[in-house]
């Protein structure tokens, strides 16, 4: 196993996303049993007091659970010096089967979390707390996802043997590796563009759809979803090409660095904004109907697709321009 | 339907009784969290005393994680920085799996191997000193044109021998006679971390201190057309002399990479204890609330403050606390690391040595150096004062009622 | 108005040092006017306009603000309907030491975000009004009984609440000051805010100003009577 500063960093956001998530899911265990909005006894004015732990504990494995993800892409990405073949993140994270489930792990909690947080505001906004089950439900869920992530990242550290000269062996690792990096074969370009560009033209008609028929939620929520997996597809099957200007070179990671002016970060940060803001619009629409939520919710719903759109339009105009701007002629 | 208030003035309009959408949505949020920054600025000032102690630790633990990561970097990117120049491959002869002496006839051999552009053998080794109790690095120089008793020295090695231009350095051969060689030059010290405790000489020079015959080499270096080929060409060399190493500068460059990375890691590793004191300062700090403080959360509440606005308040007052400690601690570590000498972990992280260079590294700010010291000190503290804060943001609404 | 339809606090309950501070307490309170609920102490004034004001939740029994029920509704919507509704001095002043006395009185408007400007532009009229303009930037530990209470009259008007609460408003205050502090008060409830007060100093339920008194005794209304 490797032990570097990043290593134990990531293990230690593992470790505390992973003890906040329990204590908040022990916390909404309890809540689930004994809530009781009619009574004015103290217990319920005890558990009503916890939601706020609980708010703020998820609150924090959010943002802790980004940072993370930050981390991790950047960690594979200084690592792969170290591992033959390896030329990039995406080299390193296929050096054992534990790299791209802990980095799906990461993401799938990033949005769950956020998710979260967004069914608890508005519950927040409904005066009986509405929302309860559903959200600790939701929470009681979350909880073996955030251990699984711990886990799974643990495996893969513990999975990662770097291949260093020793003083006692010379032979040729580099010989050997030879072929064990494993870039990501990505689609072939034409109908990766059109793919691309079509989940966009979808999107658009799903969320005009929506805001008409809110029962179309669920709907709306997965045409997130999808548009999300599209469009990284899309970045690895053409638009890394594009940016690297490299017909080669299809790694995700990599825009992240600086030899791309950061580019990774324009791109990403609006892409999850606005995944998990379409698809909080889209899952928190089937709650319309309750009484103390009838004002709030359709004010989120506005507001979230909004954000969407607004995240989506950014994505995919920088997309757009980067891919102008390339020299790189993928479609002759 | 907004509830209106029957019991107020007639003349003035009255918000609705409760909360409503627009309520929230228009609330300025920026505004609010102004305020709240405000409020905690002034409370962290009037407990002076008390927030001070908390930030000198806080400074130190970001300090401490700082100058290993800044110091750690500066050495890697140092020795990669050293080892562009490096040979593409070096050769060496092996025996029975110790290294021998190259027979300069295998020269030959390397440089009829279709890949290889050309291949050079050279000449170096060690030389104990008992005088100083230290190793130098000796190392055939023939590009310099010494002569057979003229050699060039590294700054560590003449200021620890107290030597300069013109003086004479009496090194004992193999056979234990004497030889003084003058010393005409001194390394400069730009890459004085490689090079602190360097001998250059000459190759008769090198030949007569360490009685070696004239048709052998230390080892070969090869430079390679195409650096992609490195490892094809290294692996005919294999084939084509059984008895060699080849080893390429890629893997040394990831044997560096893995040992600084190493260390470390068990230097956080050992740093972790640190942490935990500093955790229970933190939680100890943020969970005994003073009589006045409890009292103040009592009063915000009654006048309307919500459970939410105190709990932002101190996480605000963490955010705060941590930035402060954060940037401080930073600022002193990349000072320490950069234009202090790196006196503090130098001698874990750099490994043995007797003759420490006096070297500088270049300054560098890392996107993922910053990442790994937030998860490793703000994080923590976070974690440790979430419950505390929240404690104490939920104290009873009424307290300040019933006094 | 203000309908307390049979409420009962109970603190601690059941455990052995349980305490029952109202019960079963019925009342009307109209708008407009002075009401002081008198009575000795652990008679459940105090607690009576904790639940009145918002600042706890009855353990049974309903309350409502104008029909709308409150006495169901969590700690975070009390605390909205408080912030609009009530404004809050306290016996013992409770101002915040350290800071100015236009910070105290602009404290807790904070979580509402107006306009820095707009805020401390309203306290400022605000204490002009009581006769502290001057005094603004003093700390509030420099100040005297009188001009402290008056600053936490201030800070109760801030949010231009419709309902005034006091409780035991004249407590560390000498006649002289005592009176002052009701005039003050009569002088809100003029203007068409109502004015609750705890108190059982004679000097404040037999003053002219008060329109109603309420005797309460063992948590329970055990007089009413309307001046």
């Amino acid at each position: 196993m490797l032990i570097t500063p990043a290593i134990v960093a990531l293990q230690l956001i593992a470790l505390s996303v992973a003890g906040t998530v329990l204590l908040a899911a022990s916390f909404a265990w309890k809540i689930l049993r004994h809530w009781n909005i009619h009574s004015g006894s103290e217990l319920q004015l005890r558990l009503e007091r916890r939601t706020y732990l609980i708010s703020t504990l998820l609150g924090f494995a959010l943002g802790a659970e980004l940072l993370s993800l930050l981390l991790f892409a950047q960690t594979a990405e200084s690592l792969s010096g170290q591992f033959v073949g390896a030329m990039c993140a995406t080299g390193v994270l296929n050096v054992n089967p534990f790299g791209f489930p802990t980095l799906l792990l990461k993401i799938a909690l990033f949005f769950l979390a956020a998710l979260w947080l967004l069914l608890n505001r508005v519950d927040n906004r409904g005066y009986d707390y509405p929302l309860v089950r559903v959200k600790y439900g939701l929470l009681l869920a979350l909880a073996p996802l955030a251990l699984l992530e711990g886990a799974v990242q643990t495996r893969f550290f513990l999975g990662l043997e770097p291949e260093v000269i020793t003083s006692c062996c010379g032979s040729l690792f580099s010989a050997t590796g030879q072929g064990v990096a494993a870039e990501l074969a990505g689609l072939p370009a034409r109908p990766a563009l059109a793919l691309f560009y079509a989940m966009a033209g979808l999107l658009l008609v799903m969320g005009l759809a929506f805001r008409r028929w809110p029962r179309l939620g669920p709907l709306f929520a997965a045409a997130n979803l999808l548009a999300f997996a599209v469009a990284i597809a899309g970045i690895v099957a053409f638009l890394s090409l594009y940016v690297y200007e490299n017909p080669n070179h299809h790694c995700p990671f990599c825009l992240l660095k600086a030899g791309y002016d950061y580019v990774g970060y324009a791109l990403y940060l609006p892409l999850f904004a606005a995944t998990a803001a379409g698809m909080g619009a889209g899952l928190i629409a089937p709650f319309r109907r309750i009484v103390s939520l009838q004002a709030a919710i359709p004010d989120e719903m506005r507001r979230l697709t909004g954000l969407a759109l607004v995240g989506f339009v950014m994505f995919y105009g920088l997309a757009t321009w980067l891919i102008l701007r390339s020299h790189l002629i993928l479609l002759g | 339907m907004p509830v209106g208030l029957v019991f107020r003035d007639c003349d003035t309009v009255s918000p609705p009784l409760l909360p409503t959408a627009a309520d929230f949505a228009m609330r300025p949020l920026l505004e609010r969290q102004k305020y709240l920054i405000d409020y905690t600025l002034a409370a962290l000032f009037r407990r002076k005393t008390r927030n001070l102690g908390l930030l000198l630790v806080y400074t130190l633990l970001v300090f401490l994680f700082a100058s290993v990561l800044l110091l750690s970097q500066g050495l890697r990117r140092e020795a990669a920085l050293l080892l562009q120049d490096a040979p593409e491959v070096v050769v060496q002869k092996l025996i029975a799996g110790r290294h021998d002496p190259l027979p300069a006839a295998w020269l030959d051999t390397l440089r009829r191997i279709r890949g290889v552009g050309s291949a050079r053998g050279r000449l170096w080794g060690y030389y104990y000193d008992p005088a100083v109790k230290a190793n130098y690095t000796l190392m055939a120089a023939p590009e310099r044109g010494l002569a057979a008793d003229e050699i060039i020295v590294g700054a560590a090695l003449a200021r620890i021998r107290q030597i300069g231009v013109g003086d004479y350095l009496s090194l004992r051969a193999t056979d234990g006679r004497p030889l003084p060689m003058k010393i005409i030059g001194i390394l400069d010290s730009a890459s004085e971390l490689l090079g602190a405790d360097l001998l250059l000489l000459s190759e008769t020079g090198f030949r007569q201190l360490f009685q070696l015959p004239p048709a052998v080499y230390t080892d070969a270096v090869l430079t390679v057309r195409n650096p992609r080929e490195a490892s094809t060409v290294a692996n005919k060399i294999a084939l084509a002399l059984p008895a060699s190493r080849p080893i390429l500068r890629a893997e040394i460059l990831r044997t560096y990479d893995a040992v600084f990375h190493w260390r470390e890691g068990m230097t956080f590793v050992a740093l972790g204890s640190l942490l935990l004191a500093f955790l229970i300062l933190a939680w100890d700090k943020a969970a005994g609330l003073s009589a006045e403080e409890k009292r103040e959360i009592g009063i915000l509440k009654a006048i309307g403050w919500e459970t939410g606005d105190i709990l932002r308040m101190k996480l605000w007052e963490g955010t705060l606390l941590s930035l402060t400690a954060f940037l401080a601690g930073y600022l002193l570590a990349w000072w320490q690391v950069f234009y202090g000498g790196a006196r503090l972990f130098a001698p874990v992280l750099k490994g043995w040595a007797v003759l420490y260079p006096d070297f500088r590294l270049t300054p560098a700010v890392d996107l993922q150096q910053v990442l790994v010291l937030l998860a490793v000190t703000v994080l923590p503290y976070i974690v440790a004062t979430l419950i505390p804060g929240w404690r104490a943001a939920i104290s009873d609404p009424d307290a300040a009622m019933r006094g | 108005m203000i309908e307390l339809h049979e409420v009962s606090k109970v603190f601690n309950q059941g455990q052995p040092n349980e305490c029952r501070a109202l019960r079963e307490l019925s009342l009307r309170l109209e708008r407009g006017g002075i009401t002081v609920f008198k009575g000795p102490s652990g008679s459940g004034k105090t607690t009576l306009l904790t639940l009145i004001g918002c600042l706890a939740r009855p353990t049974a029994g309903r309350i409502t603000l104008d029909g709308r029920l409150l006495s169901n509704l969590p700690e975070r919507f009390l605390t909205e309907v408080r912030r609009h509704t009530f404004g809050f001095v306290f016996q013992r002043f409770n101002l915040l030491r350290g800071l100015t006395v236009l910070e105290n009185v602009m404290l807790p408007a904070y979580p509402l975000g107006k306009p820095y400007r707009e805020l401390r532009d309203g306290a400022r009229a605000l204490l002009d009004r009581f006769g502290l303009g001057a005094k603004a930037d003093s700390r509030v530990e420099w100040l005297s009984g009188g001009e402290a209470q008056r600053t936490a009259l201030a800070r109760a008007l801030i949010n231009d609440p419709a309902v005034l609460i006091a409780d035991e408003p004249t407590a560390n205050l000498d006649s002289a000051l005592s009176r002052e502090v009701l005039a003050l008060l009569g002088e809100l409830a003029t203007q068409g805010r109502t004015v609750l007060i705890s108190s059982h100093d004679p000097l404040v339920f037999e003053a002219v100003q008060v329109d109603r008194v309420i005797e309460l005794h063992d948590g329970c209304v055990v007089g009413d009577s309307r001046c």
